[in-house]
């Protein structure tokens, strides 16, 4: 109030009121800014992550074989507070069930025809992962995959196999060496497909060059961003440049250490450490592909171990060739002491 | 700071504008993916049908069609037409997929014994299955013997590479026959634990069970205070994870009972199950009477006779809740399944 009336007395009162109110507005506005720059950052953030992966926290993929067998992994989300859970299975007939709980605790499980009951007790997320031989047939050289889901879910298909048939259309698509994973939409489907030894570069060719084709504008305008940022972060750090110079140099001397890496995160899962260990023996670098090959886990299993360690800064993703380059960080322990 | 700040928000807002144009080309690429998959399975079958001496006229026929169709849809994605684009790959897809099955019949039995696939993929499949016991062993912490595994499977890797198939079949065999040995052992290793987390469960949700007997009391429900209490007791005394699940299951039947303050609510939710499953049960006898050329209307008819079974059984054994969402499934895929017959209609 009293301010209000500070800022009326040093203007006429009448006409430019308004507009000193709206200064004043203006002022408590830029208060806000940062509050409402941490909001669009969020956003910003957020787009992206809905488009690729949509609000649901369910993970279906189907991994295709080229004996016919298919690799089914579900991951939902479970009531804590019962103690089973019955999920509906894909085929009656069914090997290799396992299922966890969201520490990796095997669960026991009760089969009965397509149906399986699982006891839970407490469990909030439950994976299973089974194989069966019942969603692909064979007719000539033709392979058929047929299913119906009631929520979206990707397909991996052999390597150096070729899509001859579809009842619907992908969502999305990645392309690997030989190898097709789509992201397709609920509902019954249908896929075709047989093997061929014709080089199927084709297909990688033309899904770079169709990439390409969008890249340069969304790379120079991405570009111009990243520049205006980055003078704009190197204008904010010249005033503790001599910081910046201690943690240069410990970047640059600091080698990667796994046990090191271990000790200041002693609450790291195996398996990330596995991938941790497979990095450094490789150079400490790998591309996501390289990962999913080597430890041959689902598309989004991966995806989560990457950004887990991401999130823990023990690795940095960037891009390379239209791909995720994983990389470790060699400035952890620096950071950390 | 106003001079950083607002160029900055500037910044923000132009770039939130870069985004959403990235998911328009993203966008734009998955329509992409279409021509792609189209044209590659368009070469592969150009490719073998060029190779047949005389084709089938009607065979032809549906290849040109599938080559307008393929240009609609190349037209579709050029004006960024997602639903025209969509409808024109399906309809590319399914006379390719014809065409495929065509040539498919041709196929001499020779061709198909060359395409058998290759003793790789067995052992990349065995490498899956061991890194999960692995893994589960290490969650465990017991030695379930499998650095042998790992190296019977480097023998099989080795025996492949060395071109001898058959001894990476037995070696293959070997493992399968230690693997099975050291899951069970892990499964059994496991039995254990399961109890000690079922009787965890039963431990946090004690108070809850105290608190529904005192509920039930000051409501004077007799009959549930005294099941209540054997449950209770049960549960305490209990030694498989069975007898917990159980005893746990009627105790949620209960506390839903006592929550709905009506006591024959369980009958009386359970006929209304049971009716609706019948009514249920009979649309989808209709629906499979009616004459449908459609694989899908099959498919989900099969899956609702078999859902409709298990709902019964769950009815039976008194899990209502669960047979409710079983009910609320079979009403989506029957609307679905009368979607499907209407459209081919």
């Amino acid at each position: 109030m009293n301010q209000k009336a500070v800022l009326c007395s040093e203007k006429d009162q009448s006409s430019e009121a308004a507009m000193l109110l709206w200064v004043s507005k203006t002022l408590s506005t830029m208060i806000k800014v940062p509050v409402a720059m941490f909001v669009l950052i969020l956003l910003a953030m957020a787009v992206p992550l809905q488009h690729s992966f949509g609000s649901t926290t369910k993970t279906l993929d189907f991994s295709i074989y080229p004996d016919g067998s298919t690799h089914i992994f579900l991951e939902l989300d479970a009531d804590p507070l019962q103690p089973d859970f019955q999920v509906n299975l894909f085929s009656n007939s069914i090997e290799n069930l396992i299922v966890q709980d969201e520490n990796g605790n095997l669960l026991s499980a009760q089969i009965d025809g397509s149906f399986i009951d699982i006891e839970t007790f407490g469990a909030s997320k439950i994976s299973i992962s089974y194989d069966t031989h019942e969603l692909v047939s064979k007719t000539g050289k033709v392979w058929s995959f047929t299913t119906g889901t009631t929520d979206d879910f990707s397909v991996s298909l052999p390597k150096n196999s070729v899509i001859v048939g579809m009842n619907t259309y992908p969502l999305e698509m990645i392309e690997e060496p030989n190898r097709t994973t789509m992201l397709l939409p609920a509902g019954y489907t249908e896929i075709d497909y047989f093997f061929t030894t014709v080089d199927s570069s084709l297909q990688s060719d033309q899904t770079i060059s169709s990439v390409e084709g969008n890249t340069p504008i969304i790379f120079g305008i991405g570009g111009a961003i990243a520049a205006i940022i980055a003078v704009v972060i190197v204008l904010k750090s010249r005033k503790n440049s001599g910081r910046i110079e201690v943690k240069q140099e410990t970047g640059t001397t600091k080698q990667f250490d796994l046990e090191s890496v271990q000790k200041i995160k002693p609450d790291l899962r195996d398996d990330d450490k596995d991938i941790l260990a497979f990095l450094q023996s490789n150079g400490g670098k790998a591309f996501e592909s390289e990962l999913r090959k080597k430890f041959l886990q689902p598309k989004t299993t991966m995806w989560r171990a990457i950004r887990r360690l991401e999130r823990q800064e023990i690795i940095e993703v960037t891009k390379k060739d239209m791909q995720n380059l994983i990389k470790l960080r060699d400035d952890l322990e620096a950071e950390n002491e | 700071m106003n001079k950083i700040l607002l160029p900055l928000l500037v910044l923000l807002i132009f770039s939130m504008g870069i985004v959403s144009n990235v998911e328009q080309s993203s966008g734009t690429q998955n329509l992409e993916n279409l021509i792609i998959i189209a044209k590659n399975a368009q070469t592969h079958i150009k490719s073998d049908l060029d190779k047949i001496e005389n084709t089938s006229p009607q065979i032809l026929v549906l290849y040109g069609d599938s080559t307008s169709e393929f240009e609609k849809l190349a037209s579709s994605v050029e004006q960024s037409d997602v639903s025209s684009a969509r409808e024109h790959f399906i309809s590319v897809m399914t006379k390719l997929k014809q065409i495929s099955y065509y040539l498919a019949k041709l196929e001499s039995e020779k061709l198909q014994q060359e395409e058998l696939p290759d003793q790789i993929y067995m052992i990349q499949k065995f490498e899956t299955n061991v890194g999960k016991i692995k893994t589960i062993s290490i969650n465990l912490n017991v030695d379930v013997g499998v650095s042998e595994l790992e190296s019977l499977l480097s023998l099989a890797k080795s025996n492949y590479a060395n071109g001898d198939p058959d001894k990476a079949e037995q070696t293959l065999e070997q493992l399968a026959i230690k693997g099975i040995q050291a899951y069970e052992i892990l499964n059994e290793i496991n039995k254990q634990n399961q109890i000690i987390r079922a009787k965890m469960f039963v431990e946090k949700y004690m108070p809850q069970i105290n608190n529904l007997i005192s509920i039930a009391k000051n409501q004077q429900l007799k009959q549930t205070v005294e099941k209540l209490e054997q449950s209770k007791l049960q549960l305490v005394s209990a030694n498989n994870t069975q007898q917990i699940k159980n005893n746990m299951k009627l105790v949620l039947v209960l506390k839903d009972q006592i929550e709905t303050d009506d006591p024959g609510s369980l009958t009386s939710q359970k006929i209304m199950l049971e009716s609706k499953l019948q009514n249920l049960n009979q649309k989808a006898v209709l629906l499979s009477n009616e004459p449908s050329e459609k694989k899908a209307v099959d498919y989900w008819l099969k899956r609702t006779f078999s859902l409709i079974d298990y709902t019964e059984s769950l009815i039976d054994r008194g899990a209502l809740q669960s047979a409710h969402k079983q009910v609320e499934q079979i009403e989506i895929i029957l609307i679905n399944v009368e979607k499907l017959i209407y459209s081919s209609t």
